[in-house]
């Protein structure tokens, strides 16, 4: 990194970009099934965080939550052409995984928001419940009625 | 089921995403410049295209929807590859769900005769299957599922493989477990024998090469690269040392008794492909190629001698309304850089060659589906001739979205399934397998090896009885090519 975008961009802040940028992506593009478009979100969460920098006591826990806003964001703005552009599978998958992505995609954003936390952030139910701004209580709620729904239609092609 | 199998499943599929290297902040900022315009513009793309879909319902274009031979959903989960095991995004690290790619290497006793195959005056002999399948005397390993196979050219090497299948969404009590011993088979003699068990590290999540006397064995699982060796007539295995930053990947077969251990997708600049040369022992690099950061689906095939990638683009180079078709690129070794050849027409990468010519047997298509239709149906598979750098897609036909079996040379083959059919690389017939006699399809999770041309299966379970028993059974579909 030049000097000039050390002024700009403060060393803590830079090393949280780096150091969270991959999982953070993975968080977004795990409710979107686009690598690319979780790639935008998350710069776009950084500048946001970039903004707000010196005035945000826990910066990470502030990156994440804007990740996840900013993917249902995109959830909702999101075009039938734009749903085409989700990645495709590993050609190797094994269909029953492919099956789940597709059911997890179709999960209505708040339930997908709070199984991906769970799964892919590790996140309990207190911190999702911050995150998305429910009670412990809503989340386990959440949670549950999307894991009842993947069960559902897996059960209905995997034994 | 339960739910830590179905998160343990969320959390693998998270692994398919493949984030880039975060861009410089500088970057960002001039980024977040440009951003409301060209949000603006995305957006407005958007309106025309479902503007001009909508119109071309309106006007009675019908568009026929052929799925995609690609969706992995139409795949078998134990499909069998032979020579291009690393052709997909990383697959998920997770040791429940690893994919079981078996390699096949050509038979020598069945030497390709060249001069007969290139005399114009000779017909080519079409590859045929016996009428049924051969059940093989009773095997010394116990029932398994997802074993990993290798021909040897005189023996089918068997080992490793789980006590269950490898399913993260059934409902087990207890997790598959590895299986380490492993055993020969000899179809001349109907014999099996016990060989060494390999190490525990190999025991999942890897695929084999045969080259000379011995079994390289490689896979996918682990933070760094694992290379085994497996000495058949010491019957003996060793572990390879290998470079600090080779990528984790299975193993491909390149010319020169060589192996290529690829990123699958290209995540920097940097990032580098390695090549290891069985006969010294010696690790080496490839150049860098044409296909910058995100291009994706990167796969290595030998073809008469050369090493070709495929690979396709990177999802923000394709327009939503055009197919992401294979491009190709062809290695000079002796100046250390690599040549781009024609993009192709066709959806999927070949993975087994035949002479010159490169092939995906796939048939079928896809036409980009009701929202980003591509006005027209692109070919899955097809043929590539690396001596005049011409590609030739297959025809499309509605009877092409099954999944396909494979494909035969002339000497050596790669079967991946044991439904849909094979195609005849010598003389583009495509052949039909008659059923197994257990009923196993291509979910099975069984090992599939071509022995030569023959087909060789053993294990997986039993999709149709509760409990989805597993077993070893072993049957081998003849195969020759006969005037």
């Amino acid at each position: 990194m030049s000097e000039v975008e050390s002024a700009q961009w403060p060393d803590e802040l830079v090393a949280l970009y780096r150091g969270e940028y991959r999982s953070m992506v993975r968080l977004s593009a795990s409710m979107l099934g686009s690598t690319a478009e979780a790639e935008e979100v998350v710069q776009d969460a950084v500048v946001g965080l970039r903004r707000r920098w010196g005035q945000i006591d826990a910066p990470k826990a502030y990156l994440r939550r804007s990740v996840v806003n900013g993917s249902v964001g995109v959830l909702r703005r999101r075009s039938t052409a734009d749903q085409a552009r989700m990645d495709p599978a590993p050609a190797q998958a094994p269909h029953e995984l492919v099956e789940l992505r597709d059911l997890l995609l179709r999960l209505p954003e708040r339930q997908r928001a709070a199984v991906v936390l769970r799964f892919v952030a590790g996140l309990d139910d207190e911190q999702i419940g911050e995150d998305l701004g429910v009670r412990r209580s809503t989340v386990r709620s959440l949670v549950a009625r999307a894991l009842t729904t993947l069960r559902r239609e897996l059960d209905g092609g995997v034994r | 089921m339960n739910d830590e199998n179905l998160g343990r499943s969320i959390e693998a599929i998270a692994q398919w995403y493949v984030p880039g290297e975060p861009p410089d902040p500088a970057e960002l900022d001039r980024r977040q410049d440009g951003a409301g315009e060209h949000r603006d513009q995305s957006r407005l793309r958007s309106v025309m295209l479902v503007a001009a879909t909508i119109a071309a319902v309106v006007g009675g274009l019908v568009m026929v929807r052929v799925l995609r031979t690609e969706d992995s959903s139409l795949r078998p989960t134990t499909s069998a590859t032979s020579d291009v095991p690393n052709d997909s995004l990383p697959v998920s690290s997770d040791p429940a769900v690893p994919p079981v790619t078996t390699i096949a290497a050509a038979d020598p006793s069945t030497t390709t005769d060249s001069a007969a195959q290139d005399d114009p005056a000779r017909e080519p002999l079409p590859v045929t299957f016996a009428e049924a399948w051969r059940p093989l005397a009773s095997s010394p390993l116990s029932p398994r599922n997802a074993a990993i196979g290798a021909w040897t050219g005189r023996e089918v090497l068997i080992f490793g493989g789980t006590t269950l299948p490898l399913c993260p969404v059934c409902d087990y009590a207890a997790a598959p477990e590895p299986l380490l011993d492993g055993s020969a088979y000899d179809p001349a003699a109907d014999t099996w024998r016990t060989i060494a068990p390999p190490p525990a590290e190999v025991a999942l999540t890897a695929s084999a090469v045969v080259i000379g006397d011995a079994a390289f064995v490689a896979g996918l699982g682990g933070e760094e690269l694992e290379l085994w060796s497996y000495s058949i007539p010491a019957d003996d295995w060793s572990r390879i040392d290998v470079p600090a930053d080779a990528p984790v990947a299975f193993p491909t077969l390149a010319p020169g008794d060589r192996l290529v251990f690829a990123h699958s997708e290209t995540a920097d600049p940097g990032q580098l492909d390695y090549l290891y040369d069985t006969a010294t022992g010696s690790w080496s690099t490839l150049p860098n190629s044409p296909f910058g950061v995100g291009w994706f689906d990167r796969t290595y095939l030998g073809v008469d001698g050369q090493l070709v990638l495929f690979a396709k683009r990177p999802f923000s180079d394709v327009e939503p309304d055009e197919p992401n078709v294979v491009a190709a690129a062809v290695l000079d070794e002796t100046a250390g850089v690599w040549r781009r050849l024609p993009d192709s027409q066709q959806l999927d990468a070949p993975y087994f060659a035949e002479g010159s010519t490169a092939v995906n047997p796939d048939r079928g298509g896809a036409d980009g589906g009701s929202v980003n239709g591509w006005g027209r149906v692109v070919p899955n598979g097809g043929e590539f001739r690396l001596d005049d750098e011409t590609w030739h897609p297959f025809a499309i036909d509605e009877a092409g979205v099954a999944w396909q079996g494979g494909v035969a040379g002339t000497a050596s083959a790669v079967y991946r399934g044991v439904q849909g059919d094979v195609y005849d690389a010598v003389t583009g017939a495509r052949l039909a397998m008659p059923t197994l006699p257990n009923g196993f399809g291509n979910d099975s999770q069984m090992t599939i090896v071509a022995a030569g041309l023959d087909v060789f299966v053993f294990g997986g379970f039993d999709g149709q009885v509760d409990g989805l028993p597993v077993s070893n059974d072993a049957y081998l579909l003849d195969a020759d090519r006969i005037g």
